[in-house]
């Protein structure tokens, strides 16, 4: 059985676009108001794992992923070693302003990067890929 | 205003049967469930070292962390310069790692989870 990664919004602004190797999978919201979660708890969205490249899932190896808040466009590439994190396990990613964390099923940092600013651009790539599929 | 808060979230399966900053219990934080959405406690700021025990204060705060599988520390700085004390603050903690996030998502500290000390060094 194929694991997932659960992805958490670690910010206060609806994560609009959420973009895995090319295919946009669903908004994520920003973290609670406290209304029905208690304040502050990130909102998040599982996608499935599969060994090989496939847009809309997380693949072993480097992922492409594009994001939109309203205060701006990102990219992160955070990368998968199936043999350390075999398919079938569960991987939690956390995004923030800026950066990214990786964390493994048993609640260690693995990894962790860099936003990196894009533009418009990408969402065209994100539409574009949408359409063939 | 009133003082801000620290939110401190447990990134791992395991309930926290004890938080204690500054060597007194805030109280414990539940493990994720299948979602893996962290549990969450909030926990008060206070300004002086003096009225810590429990709480956050503007100044180097020693955590312990009890989880089943053992006990863990490290050591939150909190500038009040930087953050005054009505802004409330985002604290994730994992197994290795702990992160510091302020009101507008950014990673403002981080740093590594430390074993031990014994849970006598804390009440």
């Amino acid at each position: 059985m194929a694991g997932k990664v659960f992805t958490f919004n670690i910010f206060s602004e609806e994560m609009n676009l959420y973009s895995v190797n090319g295919i946009q999978t669903s908004p994520i919201p920003g973290w609670s108001d406290g209304k029905n979660s208690p304040l502050y708890t990130p909102a998040g969205l599982a996608v499935d794992r599969v060994v090989n490249t496939s847009a809309g899932f997380f693949s072993n190896g480097g992922n492409r992923v594009i994001l939109q808040w309203p205060s701006g466009i990102f990219t992160l590439t955070p990368n998968i070693d199936g043999m350390k994190y075999p398919v079938s396990q569960n991987l939690v990613l956390t995004i923030m302003l800026g950066r990214w964390q990786f964390i493994d099923s048993s609640g260690y940092v693995f990894d962790e990067g860099l936003l990196k600013p894009g533009t418009t651009a990408l969402l065209q790539e994100v539409m574009f890929r949408e359409v063939k599929s | 205003m009133a003082n801000g808060s620290v939110y401190v979230f447990n990134v791992f399966s395991e309930t926290v049967d004890r938080l204690s900053p500054n060597g007194d219990s805030a109280g414990t934080i539940g493990g994720w469930g299948t979602d893996y959405v962290p549990a969450v406690l909030k926990v008060a700021r206070v300004l002086n070292a003096n009225e810590s025990p429990g709480k956050f204060y503007n100044g180097k705060n020693r955590v312990i962390i009890s989880w089943a599988s053992g006990t863990y520390h490290f050591d939150l700085p909190i500038s009040g310069d930087q953050f005054p004390i009505t802004i409330d603050l985002l604290l994730y903690i994992s197994r290795n790692n702990w992160t510091l996030y302020d009101r507008s998502g950014v990673r403002v500290a981080t740093g590594d989870v430390g074993t031990g000390p014994s849970l006598a060094a804390s009440k």
